[in-house]
């Protein structure tokens, strides 16, 4: 126990509710692809609104077509992290003191697992991508690792995985190309800093909410919130205007119980909620929480001869250890996603290597993150040049405008997502998308979308009552 | 007819929230109890209850599920092995060599072990990454559900708890009541030798009591892992500190040493948090609060406040208790004129060397690091003025520090004004706001002033903080820019450091200036004895209220640095309220007392990791928290800290060396009491 407790308690509510309010993704093309894709934005797949067209017949993959220059080397100097060998990057990850209850330093691997597969097929312009530095951000060190990481100038570009972001500004006045797992505002309105998702509208309305409740056939909804967070807040809030507002088009929907008042660690409990609840006749629960919060309502919901009258819409479940260990108490209960689940197969060739190369790996969100990450950065190299440096690796970056990762993510256009689309609707995505899945015997099961087409999708636009579409965003 | 029905639904609710309530309530109780029974048993506030009881629950988690242990040993290993030995370690090693210590030494060594010893545990069993995803308890099959009355539903592990809480209250209720051991055990407590005179080990019965406590602290953590949720995924001491802090009000019921009005409060204390959340609307924002995070610390703070038993405590509490001889001179006073020509030009030599290093060859990094441990200094000098001068312990510090933060950023932000107006302002109102608080603690003092405290700052830390008007806007951060202040632009890390020196001199002086000043005589009149203090005309509530004010004023000066340094408010990484328990702990164990003692402890708490730890030494950065709190030990020995206690002692060898050659001279400083400052720095139970 550190005398850094008490920031732990602060950072887990900060984080579960930045994660649990990074909600829609939009998109419709797709761009970016497998490693063997070029840089170059792929044709756009335009949407409209008549559905997508049905995937043909699964082809054989192909071996992926590399581009031209991935191979030439040409000798640099005077960039950070690189020599005729290697390019070199730095890692901030909180590993020590992690209060989230998910493995962070399960980024590590993924960033480790996709240069395993760029470096045995050859590198990058001559040269080995490498993890050299992997720094402990310890619970919010990250300022201080940022500015060493700056100083010591020995690495080309840093990956961040923390629960709090408070070297966003070292690192981008620096101008150190960076990426990392954005549940942090500090993802917005800098342009050096690259998210696996972009920044997303926090408490925006969203068709989802109530577009779930009439899939799974409720009618009343339940809303927690921890009050000793604004993100929490804003979230359940956003929740609960985004029922309210579509009330009528869901059917007479309603918001019958909702709750911001709860503390974070439960030490109350919330048996009076969950009676309240029960007697107004809740059929659908969503929060802005943690594990430890849902587990705890599904405790009380047991107990309570509940459980089975109503489900549950996790924010931040997806975690199959935890699910597994927990099986009975979330039985049926959907849980969002922001990228492909491991569940849903698309055909998607960084999807498969991403398989083939963490195959002896316990995979985490986390993982898969690392790998988002570390492919945005092998494609910015590729886009950028065999000259590359760190001005010149962003100014490709920010070319990107239709980027999905092949397929894994709701398509980012990295020219105009920068700042919060909150104050900035320009910046929002085009189409704001959804994965879910559901829990089944421990387990997740792909929930929305259809086979080959995961990703569930409203136009950003279009503030009418309208059928999302099922979309795959592999190009 | 309406009425009758709604009459009965209330009813019906009010019935259905009590034994709701009696659940929480009996883990408030347990917990509650097991801080009566510590300070019942050995006179310590044990703030560190929490750390045992995550030791012994997480070794439950790692034998049980991590090792396939069967319950019943891992059971028996955590709690009835691990639990008992860990107290008995802390009353050999640590508590019997203060038992004569004022029980604010006790407070302060009991908040080094908070924050050493989980951090000892994790680094020994390397438990960082655990996960206990289904947070087994030790109850088999505890989540069986069983219905009381065939409506109200109860879980196996909320019945075992229940049971176990008042079984152990009955008991240790006969236990001081009717038997021999509880009547010496008391005995004990308050006066040892006098119970040696009658043929009792007192220590063994001293062992055998923090046994005892510490056992009931490891039963209550593995009891608590199932039912609590912030122990559910991750089990880390944080998730132990809400639930002890809700169970500090329940203690406080009874005074910390009633153990049927512990248990009483925490039932109570359950059955009015369920009662409120039935019954109270969540639609307006402060009852909604109530409900929620603030009702914990707003109990706390008022049982402490208003209780009358608490009032009567304190009020009625011996009055020679709090007379303690006067603090011995400071090192610096007694020495020679050569010596304090020696030290300054020593001092200034090491001054200029570090400065023309900074300036001349260090890096970002370096300076960055140079211009925290200066901002460091000048929050601990506030800690210098309310703990060193005042001789009082304050936990909330660190939010008057996050108010000078706040302040800088609101003004910057909201009105685009100099962040430098932002911080004074942020300063003027942390002043204010001290002020205000101290108003209903100032009779308090010792633990109770500190408990209260902790309540404030953690009312500040989970009710206020998330507050736009407060801790700033979601969606626009909390970036602080650097000033500009009479035409120099300080926004290059050099400029700000240079700043940052020039405002920490400023402090200083003012420090210094207070401590010399009839305010700072009034306060150290006050430390010895309020009464008499007051008999010679000092006005004690002025005095209390200045002293509240300026530390306020002085960490919140900081804390607007902190953030200008920093860009940005980090909340979380810099002014929670257990890193100001840290806090504390530092500046005592280097030395409250003087304003080098403040600058040491900035010094250390920022450079001594990084260099010493991590560079020199390859360690890991949580070694800093086990160093400096096992070292908070040594405040019951020398109160002064050990810099002041090192100066001491090499002063005195000096002058020993210095007197083979002119026996005379030293004769001379050992007349002006030198020596006698030494001895009465040394006394045990002397309070900072």
């Amino acid at each position: 126990m550190t005398a850094r407790w008490w920031k732990l308690i602060f950072a887990a509510l900060a984080v579960l509710a930045l994660v649990a309010t990074a909600c829609g993704n939009a998109g419709n093309d797709d761009e970016g692809g497998a490693p063997a894709a070029t840089a170059a934005p792929a044709p756009e797949e335009a949407p409209d609104d008549e559905p997508a067209p049905e995937p043909e017949a699964e082809p054989e993959p192909e071996e992926p077509k590399e581009p031209e220059h991935r191979h030439d080397f040409v000798p640099i100097s005077g960039v950070p992290g690189v020599n005729d060998d290697e390019i070199k990057v730095t890692s901030i990850v909180t590993i020590s003191n992690n209060t989230l209850g998910t493995n962070i330093a399960a980024y590590n691997d993924g960033i480790e697992a996709y240069f395993n597969f760029i470096n045995e097929t050859g590198g990058i312009y001559g040269r080995e991508l490498v993890l050299a530095n992997k720094r402990d951000d310890q619970l919010f060190m990250n300022l201080p690792e940022s500015l060493a990481m700056v100083e010591e100038d020995d690495s080309l570009a840093a990956f961040v995985a923390t629960l709090l972001f408070f070297g966003a500004d070292t690192l981008n006045d620096a101008g150190v190309p960076t990426f990392g797992w954005n549940i942090h505002n500090e993802f917005a309105d800098r342009r050096n800093i690259f998210g696996n998702i972009a920044p997303s509208c926090i408490g925006c309305i969203h068709q989802l909410f109530p577009y779930i409740a009439t899939q799974v056939g409720a009618s009343k909804a339940g809303i927690f919130g921890y009050g000793n967070s604004e993100n929490s807040k804003v979230c359940a809030e956003g929740t609960r205007d985004s029922i309210e507002h579509y009330s009528a088009e869901a059917g007479g929907m309603t918001v019958e119980f909702f709750d911001t008042a709860i503390e974070f660690g439960l030490a109350g409990g919330v048996a009076p909620q969950v009676s309240e609840m029960k007697d107004k006749g809740v059929d659908i629960i969503y929060t802005c929480l943690d594990l430890n919060g849902m587990r705890t309502i599904a405790q009380e919901l047991v107990k309570q001869d509940y459980r089975d009258q109503v489900i549950m819409y996790h924010p931040n479940t997806y975690n199959h250890e935890f699910v597994a260990a927990n099986a009975d108490l979330f039985e049926g209960d959907l849980v969002f996603v922001q990228f492909v689940p491991f569940e849903a197969e698309i055909d998607s060739e960084l999807q498969r290597r991403f398989f083939e190369y963490t195959a002896d790996l316990k995979l985490e969100e986390q993982t898969i993150v690392g790998w988002l990450n570390a492919h945005l950065f092998y494609e910015g190299l590729l886009a950028a040049g065999p000259e590359f440096d760190r001005a010149s690796l962003v100014d490709a970056l920010r070319g990107f405008d239709d980027y999905s990762h092949d397929g894994l993510t709701n398509p980012i256009d990295f020219s105009r997502q920068i700042a919060l689309p909150n104050d900035n609707p320009d910046a929002d995505y085009e189409y704001r998308c959804i994965n879910a899945v559901e829990i089944v015997d421990g387990a997740f099961e792909q929930w929305t979308g259809e086979p080959g087409k995961p990703w569930m999708c409203w136009e950003v636009v279009r503030e009418d009552w309208h059928e999302p579409e099922a979309f795959s965003f592999v190009n | 007819m309406t009425a009758s029905i709604l009459a009965a639904g209330v009813l019906e609710d009010t019935i259905r929230a009590f034994f709701q309530g009696l659940p929480i309530g009996a883990g408030f109780a347990l917990v509650a109890m097991s801080f009566v029974l510590t300070y019942k048993t050995s006179g310590v506030f044990n703030l560190a209850f929490g750390a045992q009881a995550f030791i012994s629950a997480a070794t439950y988690f790692e034998l049980h599920v991590r090792r396939d242990w069967p319950i019943w040993s891992a059971v028996l290993m955590a709690v009835v092995l691990v639990a008992p030995l860990l107290g008995l370690l802390l009353e050999r090693l640590i508590f019997r060599h203060v038992h004569a210590s004022s029980a604010v030494a006790k407070l302060v060594i009991s908040l080094g072990l908070l924050v050493a010893l989980p951090e000892l545990f994790k680094l020994i069993v390397d438990y960082n990454r655990e996960q206990p995803f289904g947070a087994v308890g030790i109850i088999p099959d505890g989540t069986t559900v069983y219905r009381l009355f065939g409506r109200y539903p109860v879980t196996r592990d909320e019945i075992a708890a229940f049971v176990i809480v008042v079984a152990a209250a009955l008991a240790l209720a006969a236990l001081f009541r009717y038997t021999r051991l509880g009547l010496r055990i008391r005995a004990v407590v308050q006066s040892p030798r006098m119970t040696e005179l009658n043929g009792v080990n007192a220590d063994w019965v001293s062992s055998g009591s923090w046994m005892l406590s510490s056992f009931f602290a490891g039963l209550a953590g593995v009891l608590l892992v199932p039912t609590t949720s912030s122990l559910g995924t991750v089990l880390e001491p944080t998730g132990f500190f809400p639930i002890v802090i809700s169970a500090l009000a329940a203690a406080a019921l009874g005074r910390l040493v009633s153990l049927p009005a512990a248990l009483f409060g925490g039932l109570l204390l359950g059955v009015v948090t369920t009662q409120m959340r039935t019954h109270v609307p969540r639609d307006n924002v402060i009852l909604a609060e109530l409900q929620g995070p603030a009702l914990p610390y707003v109990m706390l703070f008022a049982i402490i406040v208003f209780w009358p038993a608490i009032r009567r405590q304190v009020a009625g509490a011996d009055p020679l208790l709090g007379v303690s001889p006067p603090p011995p001179a400071l090192a610096a006073t007694s020495r020679g004129r050569g010596m304090t020509i020696y030290t300054r030009i020593m001092a200034l030599a090491f001054f200029t060397a570090v400065g023309v290093w900074t300036f001349a060859y260090a890096n970002n990094f370096w300076i960055s690091r140079i211009t925290h441990s200066v901002i460091f200094s000048i929050i601990f000098l506030s800690i210098v003025v309310f703990t060193g001068l005042g001789g009082q312990i304050a936990l909330c510090q660190v939010t008057f520090a996050a108010i000078g933060a706040f302040g800088a950023m609101q003004f910057a932000q909201r009105w685009d004004i100099s962040v430098i107006v932002g911080m004074v302002a942020g300063a003027a109102i942390a002043a204010a706001v001290g002020a205000v608080l101290s108003i209903p603690v100032m009779r308090l003092g010792g633990i109770w002033l500190a408990i209260a405290t902790l309540a404030f700052a953690l009312f500040f830390h989970d009710v206020l903080v998330k507050y736009s008007w407060v801790g700033g806007s979601l969606f626009h951060g909390r970036g602080v820019p650097r000033p500009e202040f009479l035409g120099v632009d300080f926004s290059s890390r050099e400029n700000f450091l240079i700043l940052c020196i020039a405002i920490l001199v400023l402090v200083g002086v003012l420090v210094i200036l207070i401590r010399e000043s009839s305010t700072g005589m009034a306060l150290r009149a006050l430390r010895g004895s309020e009464t008499a203090a007051e008999s010679i005309g000092v006005i004690s509530w002025r005095s209390r209220v200045i002293v509240f004010s300026v530390s306020a004023a002085i960490a919140a000066i900081g804390g607007g640095l902190l953030a200008m340094e920093e860009r940005l408010v980090g909340y979380e990484a810099n002014f929670d309220p257990q890193t100001g328990l840290f806090w504390l702990v530092i500046v005592v164990v280097l030395g409250a007392r003087t304003v080098e003692g403040g600058i040491q402890a900035g010094v250390a708490f920022v450079i001594f990791p990084e260099l010493v730890l991590d560079r020199w030494l390859g360690l890991h950065g949580a070694w800093r928290y086990v160093l400096f709190g096992f070292a908070a030990i040594s405040f019951a020995r020398h109160p002064e800290g050990l810099l002041e206690h090192g100066k001491r002692r090499s002063q005195v060898m000096m002058q020993r060396m210095f007197s083979r050659r002119q026996p005379a001279v030293a004769a001379a400083a050992a007349g002006s009491g030198v020596d006698a400052g030494l001895d009465t720095g040394a006394a045990p139970g002397d309070e900072p």
